[in-house]
């Protein structure tokens, strides 16, 4: 990669992925990186420069997720291909979170502080934000794959230990609920 | 006061049966039940098997069932998931922490991160 950055975020295949944002020797970075198979090259410019971001999405459709400092850390950003544009905000602060699915059907699990959002799950539909099942295991700085119904979460820490070796499984599954009848 | 029509760009649908295929957060009302109806995907997580190194800060690719976990905290273990239990992959040329992972388990990529200890 052109710029050297660690707590950085990822979205897309082996050979057309885009990197984006996290920590430089110079402090948190705004730009993004596309990779071809071969060389890395300047993508566009994010708003918000953070790290402990995550992400997920491809190349050309990618989602950018909270992160430090980040403002309120409830920054959430949308990439097309050429240029990044504001999503929906997070209801709160997920830093450290993992991701899964698409730019417009994405969770996003875990995330610090441990304590307060570490085994919360967040539905996203490309506008808003919506609580899912809680994870067993309250976690941060761990890591994730899969699609927003058929998701995976391993490793990471919790508040008790600093690492943790537990994997969850999540599954997606909805009802029909009554709300009024007349 | 926003309405729901203000939040969600359409009006309540008026439907005699429920929708086949509702979305997230989707609100419609029956007129055959006379009832105000909603869907809810909250999901649920279940327990899978347990990584065989433990660590943070590391790099994730792949599905549910075939997931890939790669390097973190001072390791350059990777390891596979089949959707039952992990096993070693091959290693990282060097431990490598704080990256970030694209791709698939069998095509993946790890960006970024620090040489750790």
């Amino acid at each position: 990669m052109t710029v050297s950055r660690s707590l950085t975020a990822g979205a897309g295949t082996q050979t057309t992925a885009l990197a984006f944002s996290g920590e430089t020797p110079v402090g948190d970075t705004t730009a993004s990186e596309e990779y071809d198979g071969t060389t890395w090259t300047a993508g566009g410019t994010m708003t918000t420069a953070r790290e402990s971001l995550a992400g997920t999405g491809t190349q050309t459709a990618a989602l950018a997720i909270s992160g430090i400092p980040g403002g309120a850390g409830v920054e959430v950003e949308e990439y097309n291909g050429t240029s990044w544009t504001a999503g929906g905000s997070l209801p709160l602060s997920k830093a450290g979170c993992a991701a899964s699915g698409t730019q417009t059907l994405a969770l996003a699990f875990g995330g610090n502080p441990v304590n307060s959002v570490g085994n919360q799950t967040l539905f996203y539909d490309g506008t808003t934000w919506t609580a899912g099942g809680n994870m067993s295991t309250a976690r941060g700085n761990l890591a994730g794959c899969g699609t927003q119904t058929s998701a995976l979460a391993f490793g990471g820490n919790t508040a008790a230990s600093p690492t943790t070796t537990a994997t969850e499984e999540f599954t997606g599954g909805g009802a029909t609920i009554t709300l009024t009848t007349s | 006061m926003a309405t729901y029509t203000n939040i969600q760009g359409q009006n309540i649908l008026i439907v005699s049966s429920d929708p086949a295929n509702p979305i997230q957060g989707q609100i419609w009302y029956n007129t055959t039940s006379n009832a105000l109806k909603a869907y809810a995907d909250v999901g649920a997580w279940a327990t899978g098997g347990s990584l065989s190194t433990a660590r943070r800060l590391l790099a994730g690719a792949g599905t549910q069932t075939s997931g890939l976990a790669a390097g973190g905290e001072g390791s350059t273990a990777t390891e596979e998931y089949d959707g039952t239990s992990w096993t070693a992959g091959g290693a990282l040329p060097a431990a490598r922490e704080r990256n970030a992972g694209a791709g698939t388990q069998t095509a993946a990529l790890t960006m970024g991160g620090e040489s750790g200890g």
